[in-house]
């Protein structure tokens, strides 16, 4: 790394010796510079795979805890009251044999996946088909996820690089503890307090998705849904007032779901920005006269950033519990509404197995792209740097 | 060993705060029928109905922090509340660690493939939401009916029947020993070249031996931190597991959901604030102290460890 910022020293006709200049052609090409990145990416691709492979095995596990009988159970219709113990009995039996519920368990994990990469996620006594009813659902759980992702991680690496530079000032040792005690509060009951001040007391933001007069139009043919995120596909179609609103409604559920995170964040990236500010690379920056805000948020941040962005993918299955809960909480009805519906009396076993495969590819997704901007801020697998 | 932690541990009056509060609420648990005398001793109930009003009665001579509606004594619930709290944070708290440091341990005791399989599982279970897991549990183990006819139980829905075992808390340990898992692995493989595993080997001792009579004190202080951690974690977890209807195990849980209603409704405001704010209160004391009592345990046993407030 360093041998390549040795200049050679050309004075009065004696040389350093030592290697040629770089010169614009012995540059790698185009492929070979992105080629690094691209194995990086494929390796985190395939660990995604088998993650989802290991962690569907175990959802099929749990639900083959039960006796055959009670999965085929789903197959028949809801009431059964008046049939005959033996016509009930058969049917079961039939169920059994037609869905081989009692085969060995890698037949039916097969049978499953295939089925679910086919789109055939199951049905649900509570909501027909299992996939539909999540896929219709998923913008709005999408939608709060992401935004408090985007509020949250750049607000929480400034701030904790900031307070890291300020080592034990009074804003350093205000924010530390605010972060302390935000973390020792849980969500939901953060979320009842914004929702009692600022719904019930102050009337500045609203509960749910969008306002109830609104809500006719968002459904409506006329309004055209590319992303289903209310608050870009009401840009698309010109109406930035109905964004704005979509945005009013998403304040209190992303201060809820943020500040959690936010306050664990910022102690992390404080920490190891912290460490990397004592080490040498940082006294030399200073010595060469670089600006401090340079050294802080182009040196020391960026190699802090691992040890954040590793916590952050951690603890991307913790958030996604976390948006669940403040989904009911606002009454988002994302996701979580399949989740609060189904737990009656009667069982949902093939809406509980879809919700936990589309949880879990939330997450892995979340993961990646978490995985490649780390990439991107590695020197090592930067494109154009081998 | 632990007559150096606790010259350590009570020497710092900062110690003190939170392993008094800790302490409290286990004599609250167990003093609950002085605290708060149940009307039918032979029978303690966890909430005890001293009026009939639909609307919360503030509080008053009969009771202290007023009532819920249905005539429920808010105060008696709280006292009661602190027995299934602790109850459930120390089961869950304490299974899960046991289940993530036994995982872990067998990875990187047996070694080899089993090790890297081992670790692959526990990062595999890290991208799953415990809401998930929790939620397949609930509906796997849902009693199932068809029509005339019994479904006769198998041998695990027995075993759950006779352990009185509630899928939530199934879901949650089954679904929660990653971190633990991850921590025993590492710690185990920062020890294992050390010179006493080496001469605890030559004198003879099986792996299991080494693990647990060598080993395990060694690697216990990030473990015992965790456990401590968690058993506000968790309580605070079931709670919300409640709020969102999927849950019932913890009092306090039940008197938050309870109290949504009085607290979140137009014009409401903060009339009925003694249905909210004691429980809630309550709730984030237990958290806090049993994240502090984690924290001082950490500095006391372990003082080259990081902190975040020094």
């Amino acid at each position: 790394m360093y041998g390549d910022s040795i200049v050679e020293v050309t004075a009065f006709g004696y040389t350093t010796g030592g290697k040629p200049l770089p010169s614009e052609n012995s540059k790698p090409g185009a492929l070979k510079r992105v080629l690094p990145f691209l194995s990086f990416l494929s390796k985190r691709v395939l660990n995604g795979v088998v993650t989802f492979l290991i962690v569907t095995a175990a959802v099929m596990a749990i639900t083959l805890l039960v006796p055959p009988e009670e999965r085929a159970r789903n197959y028949l219709p809801q009431r059964l009251k008046y049939l005959p113990a033996e016509t009930i009995r058969g049917d079961l039996d039939r169920a059994i044999e037609t869905f081989g519920l009692d085969d060995p368990f890698p037949i039916q994990y097969t049978r499953w996946m295939s089925d679910i990469l086919k789109g055939d996620w199951g049905r649900s006594p509570n909501f027909r088909e299992v996939y539909p009813a999540i896929a219709l659902r998923s913008p709005a759980t999408l939608e709060l996820t992401i935004y408090s992702f985007l509020v949250y991680i750049p607000i929480a690496l400034f701030t904790g690089a900031w307070i890291a530079w300020r080592q034990e000032g009074a804003t350093d040792v205000a924010i530390r503890g605010v972060s302390y005690v935000t973390t020792a509060v849980p969500p939901f009951i953060l979320g009842l307090l914004l929702i009692t001040v600022f719904y019930v007391q102050l009337g500045w933001f609203d509960l749910s998705r969008i306002g109830y007069n609104e809500s006719f139009y968002i459904r409506s043919d006329q309004f055209f849904t590319p992303t289903g995120f209310i608050t870009l596909d009401a840009l698309v179609n010109l109406r930035p007032d109905l964004s704005w609103e979509a945005v009013r409604h998403l304040v209190l559920p992303v201060i809820t779901l943020a500040a959690f995170h936010l306050a664990s964040l910022v102690l992390i990236t404080r920490a190891s920005v912290v460490e990397e500010l004592q080490k040498e690379y940082v006294q030399l920056a200073r010595s060469m006269g670089i600006k401090d805000r340079h050294i802080l948020f182009r040196h020391a941040l960026r190699n802090a950033l691992l040890p954040a962005l590793t916590h952050t993918g951690l603890t991307a299955a913790q958030l996604l519990t976390g948006v669940y809960i403040v989904e009911v909480i606002f009454n988002w009805n994302g996701v979580s509404e399949l989740l609060t519906k189904s737990v009656g009396t009667i069982p949902d076993v093939p809406l509980a197995m879809g919700f936990c495969v589309y949880s879990v590819t939330v997450v892995l997704v979340i993961t990646f792209v978490l995985d490649a901007i780390q990439g991107l801020a590695d020197p090592r697998l930067r494109p154009g740097e081998s | 060993m632990l007559r150096m932690f606790r010259l350590r541990f009570f020497g710092d009056f900062r110690n003190w705060v939170p392993f008094l509060l800790v302490a409290g609420f286990f004599a609250t648990a167990v003093l609950a029928p002085i605290f708060s005398p149940p009307f039918d001793p032979a029978v303690p109930a966890l909430n005890q109905v001293v009026g009939t009003d639909e609307t919360p009665k503030p509080p008053g001579k009969d009771y202290g922090l007023g009532t819920f509606p249905g005539g429920y004594d808010v105060f008696h619930s709280l006292i009661w509340g602190t027995r299934s709290a602790l109850v459930f944070g120390l089961t869950v708290a304490l299974s899960t660690s046991i289940l993530g440091v036994l995982i872990g341990a067998a990875a990187n005791m047996i070694g080899g493939i089993f090790a890297r399989i081992g670790m692959r599982v526990t990062d595999a279970f890290l991208a799953f939401p415990s809401l998930a897991g929790i939620l397949l549990f609930i509906q796997v183990l849902k009693p199932v009916t068809a029509g005339s006819i019994e479904l006769p139980l198998n041998e695990f829905q027995q075993l759950m029947v006779d352990w009185h075992v509630e899928p939530v808390v199934l879901g949650l340990i089954l679904f929660s020993w990653m971190p633990y898992s991850r921590l025993t692995f590492a710690s185990i493989e920062q020890q294992k070249n050390q010179a006493y595993v080496e001469a605890a080997r030559v004198v003879g001792l099986s792996n299991w031996q080494v693990f647990y009579r060598h080993i395990l004190p060694n690697i216990s202080t990030p473990i015992v931190v965790l456990v401590t951690r968690d058993i506000g974690g968790m309580v605070v977890l079931e709670a919300a597991l409640v709020f969102i209807g999927i849950s019932g195990i913890t009092e306090w849980g039940v008197m938050i959901a309870a109290s949504r209603n009085w607290i979140v409704g137009p014009s409401l405001g903060f009339t009925y604030w003694w249905t909210f704010v004691p429980v809630t209160l309550v709730l984030i004391l237990f958290s806090v102290s049993w994240q502090l009592l984690g924290q001082r345990i950490n500095e006391a046993l372990n003082p080259r460890s990081f902190s975040y407030l020094k």
